[in-house]
């Protein structure tokens, strides 16, 4: 069965006149699942939302959301996103409250309880009176944040959401988009927060140099995993192991020989094989930090 | 699209410098026709120019639709406000939620309509309010009969109308140049520059004359030309003397239909630009 997507763009490229910000990037988020959107800053993943947006014209390409084509001069389907790009756009003279009472004036309009709501529940409800020109930078997130799910949508695209938070604050947003998940709300999250997308998200595109490079389910990502083996001559050992069928690398480490690819019983097994007897033998789980680092330096 | 203006304008509304603005020019209005009273002016001209009925159509066409004065503080402060929105990332904000680029600009233009009228009204009724004081000083009372109301309504109405090309002018500045120095130099230089142009074109004669008549400046006189009629009472002396009369001014319903192809002209390249743009960071 396939899901229904959320959101999806087709061999999205974006030229800035020698320099190619964006090139064939084509991702599906399906319905309900919080899609993870990786890459270092400059990466091309704000400029890629912005397409999806409408914001920007692409050289190449398609968005469409729920099904529908997006483009600048077609953005009704939006009406069904919640968005925060980039650091969020508010009216400085306005105070809080006053700023998403303008955007739920807007179709489509939402009462002044759910403002209530809305500020209650990104935690800004006391400091709601207050001009935004005297919020910080991470209460200015949490109204950005509170902007995109004012109008409860079924999309949430959000860009860098926690930037400017504390580490309470950062745990407390990301425990509310996986509550958001479990009511089905869709959330596209960029970040460049490796370790952000790895709790929140069930599947990750990442991105570099305006291309993707890899995307999957973080668990499977996460399940290309080696064995760290302890032995008395390591030397001879990767000489071995370099043999084991399956092996996708070796590498001595110290007293250690990493072996990628393969799993643990089966390394036991071969070095058994050659008389070898591992003192210590630890299947390793790299993080999506390990993964990416690796992504990226190839 | 009306949801969207009244969204508008509450941000409009909360603008300082258009209060600022508006009090400058109110203050300015009063201040002349204090100094104008205290000069000890002759009967005829303080017939003309400090007492009803002729004072409020000086005050209009000097002062609340006077195109150099409120039209550059309109091109400044529209111009400045809007450019700022890029950097404020407004724009971003509410394209977001999907409404359409063109919406929006209409819904900005439609949400300056009262800016304008604030512009234009307040100054006009402080001056308005002020002489009327200054006619009971001198008359010992204030001739409500001696004023075409409904001309005068119809006046402000011509002179709301009349300034809206630049309020055009000033989007696009601010659509094209996205930034708010940008936007106001640009503004406010294309107005300075058709302030230069008039009198230079009057001064080429009948053929200068029929060009600057063109110009907006031009056309909000050919229209406010009605407000002769403000008095309700023939005037006679120095105060029934039409000074906009050797102006060659277009009959009134041609400068109206002028200024909407000025509007029409203006919005139509700030919509082109504003679709084409991409907003991006």
């Amino acid at each position: 069965m396939t899901c229904p997507i959320a959101l999806e763009t087709t061999g999205l490229c974006k030229r800035y006149g020698p320099v190619m910000a964006v090139h064939d990037v084509s991702i599906a988020v399906n319905e309900g699942e919080v899609f993870g959107f990786l890459g270092p800053n400059g990466a091309g993943k704000t400029t890629t939302i912005g397409m999806a947006l409408g914001l920007i014209h692409p050289t190449a390409g398609s968005a469409r959301v729920f099904g529908e084509p997006i483009s600048p001069t077609h953005t009704a389907p939006l009406r069904r996103v919640g968005a925060l790009v980039g650091s969020p756009g508010m009216v400085p003279a306005l105070t809080g409250r006053e700023n998403l009472a303008v955007l739920a004036s807007l179709p489509p309009v939402v009462d002044m309880r759910r403002v209530q709501e809305t500020l209650q529940l990104v935690g800004l409800a006391e400091a709601a009176s207050r001009k935004y020109q005297g919020y910080s930078t991470g209460m200015k997130q949490r109204l950005g944040l509170a902007a995109a799910l004012l109008h409860r949508p079924s999309l949430l695209i959000l860009d860098e959401p926690t930037n400017g938070l504390d580490p309470a604050g950062m745990q407390e947003i990301r425990t509310l988009l996986r509550s958001l998940a479990r009511q089905g709300v869709t959330v596209f999250l960029s970040s460049h927060l490796l370790h952000e997308v790895e709790q929140v998200c069930d599947r990750v595109a990442v991105l570099h140099h305006g291309r993707i490079i890899i995307q999957g389910a973080v668990s499977g990502l996460l399940a290309n995993s080696g064995v760290r083996v302890r032995v008395p001559d390591p030397a001879q050992a990767a000489r071995v192991l370099q043999v084991l069928p399956g092996v996708a690398g070796v590498q001595p480490d110290g007293a250690y020989v990493r072996v990628e690819g393969v799993a643990s019983d089966a390394v036991a097994k071969h070095l058994a094989a050659h008389n070898i007897v591992p003192s210590e033998l630890v299947p390793c789980r790299p993080d999506l930090e390990q993964v990416f680092l690796d992504l990226t330096r190839s | 699209m009306w949801k969207l203006i009244i969204a508008e304008q509450s941000k409009v509304l909360r603008w300082k410098m258009l209060w600022i603005g508006v009090g400058l020019v109110s203050a300015l209005v009063v201040l002349a026709l204090a100094a104008m009273n205290a000069s000890n002016p002759p009967q005829d001209i303080l017939e003309r120019q400090v007492i009803w009925p002729m004072v409020l159509v000086v005050v209009l066409r000097q002062f609340a639709a006077n195109c150099t004065l409120t039209g550059l503080l309109l091109v400044a402060m529209v111009g400045g406000v809007v450019a700022q929105e890029y950097g404020w990332r407004t724009l971003h904000l509410v394209l977001g939620r999907g409404v359409g680029r063109l919406t929006l600009l209409g819904a900005k233009m439609g949400a300056m309509l009262v800016p304008t009228a604030l512009v234009v009204g307040v100054p006009f009724l402080a001056g308005g309010a002020f002489s009327g004081w200054l006619t009971y000083q001198h008359t010992g009372l204030l001739p409500f009969a001696r004023v075409h109301w409904l001309q005068l309504l119809w006046s402000v109405a011509l002179a709301i109308y009349g300034l809206l090309p630049y309020v055009a002018l000033a989007l696009l500045c601010a659509v094209a140049g996205r930034s708010p120095v940008t936007a106001i130099c640009t503004g406010v230089g294309i107005v300075l520059a058709e302030n230069a142009l008039w009198p230079l074109l009057r001064g080429l004669g009948s053929m200068g004359l029929q060009i600057a008549r063109w110009f907006p400046m031009g056309l909000s006189m050919s229209m406010l030309h009605a407000s002769e009629g403000i008095p309700a009472i023939p005037l006679s002396g120095a105060a029934a003397v039409d000074v906009w009369a050797n102006l060659q001014l277009l009959e009134p319903g041609v400068a109206a239909l002028a200024t909407a192809a000025y509007l029409v002209v203006f919005l139509g390249v700030a919509g082109v630009v504003f679709v084409r743009q991409d907003l991006s960071g």
